[in-house]
């Protein structure tokens, strides 16, 4: 199972977790507002991607990527992880270290795996937070068996 | 008798090698539990000196207590780079004088205790006897200060 489609790793590219009209999705990805409507309103019928009315023009919807869908598709691992950090833009500061994430946004980081997840036992619910590594982790884990 | 610096080798506690695979190989005993007001598992972890971490959980010892993964990670074995799940347990272990202490573990398919649990101490590979031994506090305490070397073993 795909847990983030691909019109939704576009739209986090271009977004990350802010708030994103149709017509700027349209135009920012050069896609036809027709088609950006229907990918929409199926990520939003998945769950993918949240729906609200606009403060500003109460006739616009206002869309934004569902955080939560990024700590599944991470735990998810491989490609799907792949995709969501290289979505996230962690590879230029984070590569090489291991992160926390919290609704999808960095709390915390570090290059020792057990330093960042004493840490994060400590300060976050783990049911919340997605600790994972930013490309080949610095200080990598080895194992003989 | 065996001394390190003239002083006899005291050995604070020895656990089985594990008969399960051929040739028989070293293990630890250690308690985990899922939280503090859970009961504990008892479970034999073979020891990997290779293993850079604190330990690692087969997934029948992750089923059976319920363990719920707070992330992954892609670790370096001996052949190939491989994405692992992590946990976490509390563990206990007397002797390395850890009483429920929370730490990440990785899930993989053996249980193993790494070097990061092993630091610190002074062990004994006994494979006359097929044991693997901790040493008492007091020559722990000499080797950590550089009193006793592998070869200051007569």
């Amino acid at each position: 199972m795909t847990y983030v489609n691909d019109a939704v790793l576009r739209a986090l590219r271009a977004f990350g977790l802010g708030p994103f009209k149709a017509r700027d999705f349209a135009k920012r990805l050069g896609y036809s507002e027709g088609y950006v409507r229907n990918v929409i309103s199926e990520a939003v019928a998945s769950g993918e991607v949240l729906a609200y009315i606009s403060d500003e023009d109460k006739r616009a919807k206002v869309y934004r990527i569902n955080s939560t869908i990024i700590r599944k598709a991470i735990l998810k691992g491989g490609e799907e992880k792949k995709n969501i950090i290289e979505a996230l833009g962690l590879e230029g500061k984070y590569s090489g270290a291991y992160v926390a994430l919290l609704n999808g946004e960095v709390v915390d980081y570090d290059d020792d795996l057990y330093a960042l997840s004493d840490r994060v036992f400590t300060n976050y619910g783990l049911d919340e937070v997605v600790v994972t590594n930013v490309g080949i982790p610095r200080k990598i884990t080895t194992m003989e068996l | 008798m065996i001394t390190i610096n003239q002083k006899p080798l005291h050995v604070q506690r020895c656990w089985d090698f594990s008969q399960d695979e051929k040739p028989p190989y070293p293990t630890i005993d250690l308690l985990l539990a899922r939280s503090k007001d859970e009961s504990v598992v008892r479970v034999a972890f073979k020891v990997d000196t290779g293993f850079s971490g604190t330990v690692s959980l087969s997934d029948k010892v992750v089923d059976e207590m319920g363990l719920e993964t707070y992330g992954n990670t892609v670790i370096a074995t001996a052949t190939d780079t491989v994405e692992v799940p992590l946990y976490r347990v509390l563990l206990t272990q007397e002797e390395l004088r850890m009483s429920g202490k929370q730490v990440a573990a990785l899930g993989t398919k053996r249980c193993l205790v790494g070097r990061m649990l092993l630091r610190n101490e002074c062990w004994l590979l006994n494979f006359v006897h097929n044991k693997f031994c901790l040493l008492e506090s007091d020559l722990r305490k000499q080797s950590l200060n550089g009193a006793g070397t592998a070869s200051d073993l007569t």
